[in-house]
């Protein structure tokens, strides 16, 4: 065994609430009336196309949360010792995109430096010029002249490569779809026609045929150029991924419990109960969500630093204060999602079901499990899909105020934070804040149509009887 | 010349279902035409195309429709805002939805009078005073300055009736105008229709589930099912000769005095799903007098007289052989009352003196500033495999009654022995001992299922609750027996409730309750939320079960049909308080107290007599400031001095029937 398994407190976060999800879908597609609106999300063609990409997104995310620390040559004294840099399955597909780190800055496809340097001439001379990169361009002979041509050849490489790939991978699932409900291929296709399938073969090519783009070009290229120390910017962008996903959905952990319990239990007791329950929330609501949080981030802070004996790596500090800002945002965020349950207890304890189990004497504990829950997790999946967005936004805002993550960690935030005083340089190095931009907007722009698509599947009032 | 001329109008769905299926018909100027129906039948769904206002996803495919000699499908989208309002006109069922609740009602009436006569400031402002006065509000010109929920519902029907005149339309569509409103107001505003008609020579289209309604209103009637007119004639031969099997069974579903003692005849199944049945008639499946053509071949329109159809093969043979009186006595079986006369002495459940009353709070402390005397002072009483009903307005607290006796809602006061035990003041624990034995049917079969929960879950419940059958084996066993007993199949078992229709679902409903073997079912409206159709079904479940069971119930219901069927004494409430009691036969054909007298004549009944209505003026006070004395004077016709200052004491008529009026005290 060369390597050891390291489990950061994120990893064990994110794999829990991916068992959660395949349990929760096997449980689901057992019964057909929870299946019904899942069966509406996947006919809506926006919603299959957003959650295609977001797919792209999670197992970027999923690929980075499966830490390990590779062994060291072994010294002969029997004991395995293990590197302290702790790496993930997405470090080592990217492979050199890591390592590969020049001077600088470096504009993106650059070949040389962003910032003029004394080079000496073989002839002993002093030159005051921009010198070429360690690794972008560096298999070029004549920069000046086989730039464009290079970029140009190996893009269209790539995208062929790709869209090849894609093809195929498209063939084969319509083939295989196709045998298995025993029509040819092509009466497969024209049968779906209009249904979300098509758009998401097509999708699925572009996809492909970008992958190979970057891919292809990354071998030989700083895509995205650069940063001041001269990490590739791609690879940032691409790790920050985890990050926007882990506060995403583990924010969402820590908060269900408080709002789904506490919102019901409010609604469906009313009185005193409801009475606490609110203050809790109208006075938690009324602080700034900002200074709360800033408040416990840096408290949170001091205390690493006093017990920097707690952790045996850098990457787990950061890892803590991630996670520990996904509790503090979850604690401050439940107060949005409460009020919206505990309203729609109100309306459902009245019902007449919930008095029939009165009428029986069943408890109240039961008929908030049995009765309540399940008639408000339609309003629960849909506020936790978008909130989803929100939070990945709030992460890059929080980290860019400097109370988010910890600066080691790769996140929106800190390549948004970094690119600040860049953009005020002059000439001015505008490409991390456009990747770090772009790739959130992607991601935000997807969760947000899938939400939507989410929210039009589930949503009971809008009126879909008829329209079959 | 007809004023509307509609012919083969076709409604459909975007999947091709059609929901409204070549219908043709006339209306002529000044004349009431009523469509006929039970719910989804597509009577809104014609209205809305004739309107044009078809909601998204469904289209008017085909079809002609001419409003005095205009092509209304023909039109563009602006020219139709002109005859919308200005030449048809709409009501809906549901007052307090169809008025904007943040402007004024004059405002709403000036938007019309703006739009449709041209009519500004002040002149609309005289105009909408003239409308007010014109459909019967009181103070007219104050209340044009009000906002809608300031008026009672039926005000507001009124103001919306109003709202309709303002455009002079030369068609009223009434879409159930009166199904939201109780039988007293129904009665004015129906009143009210007839008067407006007769004014204004307006034509009306009156769509309603009715019968009673119809009895009263119409000159012509089309009866719909599942899309199509299946039977069109005028009113007086519908209600003697009805055609159609259909119609003929419709009459016989309605429970009445007249069918005491003897199931009602119910019409099997339900109406069937949009586009379930494609071949041959679609009432074939619940006909009684169907063959093998009925299954095979649609029906055509066949002409039996002047201006009367039908669309049954039974009159299509040949001209000469419609056979008349064909009306059968279906399914007469005669029920022996000797079991429940012997029981009637043992008392199941004893209530004296219960007060239910909800304190009202006010500001910053919420102390309380007074209290609506929901339930104030009820006694009643009901013998084992007897029926009480609990008849009343809405509004009066008979449904706190019942929950109450539950002790869903905690009593103010008063005690309720239920076989002997006192059920209030016990703790939760104390209760569950005893609450298999009184149990409880919901109004609205589809709110009082959990759509989560499968049909074997829901009737376990109770058992899981109340510890009833030890293993699950014996669970299950009981299930069954249950699903039995209430007429459901075993596989519906493990279906959820979106699954089932409306009578499917009431019958899970009551075997729910039957699960914990209880003596006494509380049944609050159990068949208002249902079609007559399946009314019926269920009325003679509930028969049924009692017969079987030796259970009681307190029938809790505005539905006075229903008591005459169903129950054996009647308890009449209003605001809070029982006004006139006995056995049902006493009460409903001896009636003492003018309440019940006029709640009994603002009945539409389907012979059409309308012979001797009793309108009571206003509406039902607040049970918050109940009036001084007895509490029906303000609306009482024979109202005394002594009526004002005190509230009358019970004065027996015969040694079973009470009345609490000073008429009657000695």
């Amino acid at each position: 065994m060369n390597f050891k398994l390291v489990m950061l407190w994120t990893d064990v976060m994110i794999f829990l609430l991916l068992t959660v999800a395949i349990v929760g879908g096997w449980w689901i597609m057992q019964r057909p009336h929870l299946l019904l609106p899942w069966q509406r999300l996947f006919r809506s063609r926006v919603g299959m196309v957003s959650l295609l990409v977001l797919s792209v997104f999670v197992a970027t995310g999923l690929l980075d949360s499966l830490h390990y620390r590779v062994a060291l040559p072994d010294k002969g004294n029997g004991q395995a010792v293990y590197a302290a840099e702790v790496l993930s399955v997405f470090d080592t597909l990217v492979g050199d995109l890591r390592s590969q780190t020049e001077k600088t800055y470096s504009a993106p496809l650059a070949v040389f430096l962003y910032a003029k340097e004394s080079i000496e001439t073989p002839e002993g001379n002093t030159l005051r010029d921009y010198p070429r990169l360690k690794y972008g361009g560096a298999h070029l002979l004549d920069p000046e002249h086989d730039h464009a041509g290079d970029v140009a050849k190996r893009s269209l490489v790539g995208i062929f490569v790709g869209g090849f790939c894609g093809a195929l991978l498209v063939i084969l699932i319509v083939s295989v779809a196709a045998v298995r409900s025993g029509t040819p291929a092509g009466v497969w296709i024209k049968a779906r026609k209009n249904s979300p399938v098509t758009a998401m073969l097509v999708t699925l090519a572009l996809m492909a045929m970008l992958i190979g783009l970057i891919a292809n070009l990354s071998g030989a290229y700083h895509v995205l150029g650069t940063d001041k120390v001269g990490q590739d910017v791609l690879y940032l962008s691409l790790k920050s991924i985890r990050t926007g996903l882990v506060i995403g959905t583990v924010t969402t952990l820590v908060m269900l419990p408080f709002a789904l319990f506490l919102g019901i239990a409010a609604g469906y007791f009313r009185g005193w109960v409801d009475d606490v329950i609110q203050y809790i929330y109208t006075v938690l609501s009324s602080i700034p969500g900002v200074l709360l949080i800033a408040a416990a981030v840096l408290m949170m802070q001091v205390t690493i630093e006093k017990h920097a004996g707690w952790f045996s790596s850098s990457i787990e500090r950061a890892d803590l204060r991630l996670l520990f800002l996904c509790l503090i945002l979850g604690v401050t965020s439940w107060t949005g999602l409460c009020r919206l349950l505990r309203g729609e207890a109100l309306k459902l304890r009245e019902l007449e079901y919930i008095q029939a189990s009165q009428a029986f004497g069943v408890s109240s504990l039961r008929i908030l499990s049995r009765h309540i829950l399940p008639n408000v997790m339609h309003i629960v999946l849909i506020s936790v899909v978008m909130d989803f967005s929100a939070l990945v936004l709030a992460e890059a805002v929080l980290s860019y105020v400097g109370v988010g993550v910890d600066p080691s960690t790769n996140s929106f935030g800190t390549l948004i934070n970094n690119a600040r005083l860049e953009m005020g340089r002059d000439p001015i190095v505008w490409w991390t804040l456009a990747s770090a931009f772009s790739f959130m907007l992607v991601l935000v722009l997807a969760a947000n149509l899938f939400a939507d698509a989410v929210r039009d599947a589930f949503d009971p009032r809008l009126n879909r009887t008829g329209i079959a | 010349m007809p004023l509307l001329n509609v012919k083969s109008l076709v409604t459909r769905l975007q999947n091709g279902a059609r929901i409204v299926d070549d219908v043709s018909f006339e209306i002529q100027p000044g004349e009431t035409f009523a469509l006929l129906g039970e719910s989804g039948c597509g009577k809104s769904m014609t209205a809305l195309s004739l309107m044009r206002l078809l909601p998204e996803g469904i289209e008017n495919t085909h079809g002609e429709v001419h409003l005095d000699k205009i092509d209304v499908p023909a039109l563009a989208e602006r020219e139709m805002r002109d005859v919308r309002g200005g030449k048809i006109a709409m009501i809906f069922q549901e007052p307090g939805l169809s008025l904007n609740p943040v402007m004024t009602v004059g405002a709403q009436i000036a938007e019309v009078l703006a739009l449709h006569r041209g009519l500004k400031n002040s002149a609309a402002d005289r105009r909408a005073v003239e409308l007010l006065q014109q459909v019967g509000i009181p103070d007219a010109p104050q209340r044009l300055h009000e906002y809608p929920f300031q008026l009672s519902g039926g005000m507001k029907q009124r103001v919306m009736i109003a709202m309709a005149l303002a455009g002079q339309p030369k068609l009223l569509i009434a879409d159930e105008p009166t199904t939201a409103l109780d039988v007293t107001i129904q009665a004015q505003v129906l009143q009210l229709l007839r008067d407006t008609q007769a004014q204004h020579a307006m034509a009306m289209l009156l769509i309603t589930h009715d019968l009673g309604v119809v009895a009263q209103m119409a000159h012509h009637v089309a009866v719909m099912y599942a899309g199509q007119i299946i039977e069109q004639s005028p009113r007086a031969q519908l209600f003697t000769s009805p055609l159609h099997p259909y119609t003929q069974k419709l009459f016989a579903a309605l429970p009445d005095i007249c069918h005491k003692g003897q199931q009602v005849a119910a019409i099997p199944g339900n109406v069937p799903a949009l586009g379930e049945v494609t071949q041959g008639c679609r009432f074939a499946p619940r006909c009684d007098r169907a063959w093998a053509l009925c299954h095979e071949q649609v029906p055509l329109w066949t002409v039996t007289g002047e201006g009367q159809g039908v669309r049954c093969h039974l009159y299509q043979l040949a001209d000469g052989k419609i056979s008349k009186g064909i009306v059968q006595a279906a399914g007469e079986k005669e029920v022996s009352n000797a079991v429940q006369v012997t029981s009637a002495a043992l008392s199941v459940l004893k209530v004296t003196d219960l007060k239910v009353h909800f304190p009202i709070r006010k500001g910053l402390l919420q102390r309380t500033v007074g209290h609506v005397y929901a339930v104030d002072g009820l006694s009643l009483e009901i013998g084992a495999g007897r029926t009480l009903a609990l008849v009343g307005e809405s509004g009066c607290g008979k449904t706190t009654v019942g929950k109450a006796l539950l002790q869903l809602i905690p009593p103010t006061a008063g005690s309720v022995r239920f076989a002997g035990a006192e059920m209030t003041g016990l703790n939760a624990q104390q209760l569950r001992i005893l609450r298999g034995g009184m149990q409880m049917v919901f109004q609205d079969p589809y709110a009082s299922l959990n759509p989560k929960m499968r049909a074997a879950e829901i009737l376990q419940e109770g058992m899981d609750a109340l510890f009833i059958g030890s293993s699950s084996n014996e669970k299950q066993q009981r299930i069954n027996v249950l699903l039995d007993q209430v007429g459901l199949a075993q596989g519906a078992k493990w279906r959820y409730p979106h699954e089932f229709s409306g009578g499917q679902r009431q019958r899970i409903a009551i075997a729910r309750a039957l699960a914990v073997n209880p003596k006494l079912l509380i049944c609050d409206e159990p068949t208002s939320a249902l079609d007559v159709s399946v009314q019926a079904q269920i009325l003679n479940l509930l028969k049924s079960l009692q017969q079987e069971l030796g259970l009681s119930y307190l029938f809790i219901t505005h539905n006075l049909a229903v008591v005459e069927y169903i129950a054996h004494e009647v308890c009449v409430m209003y605001l809070g308080r029982i006004v006139e009691r006995g056995n049902v036969e006493e009460v409903l054909h001896n009636t003492k107290h003018p309440y019940t007298r006029a709640l009994l004549s603002a009945v539409p009944r389907i012979d059409g007599d309308r012979g001797g209505i009793i309108s009571l003026a206003g509406e039902m006070p607040s049970p918050a400031k109940p009036p001084q004395g007895c509490h029906f004077h303000p609306r009482c016709a024979q109202v005394m001095d002594v009526c004002r200052t005190s509230y009358p004491p019970a004065s027996a008529i015969s040694h079973t029937q009470l009345v609490h009026c000073h008429l009657y005290r000695e």
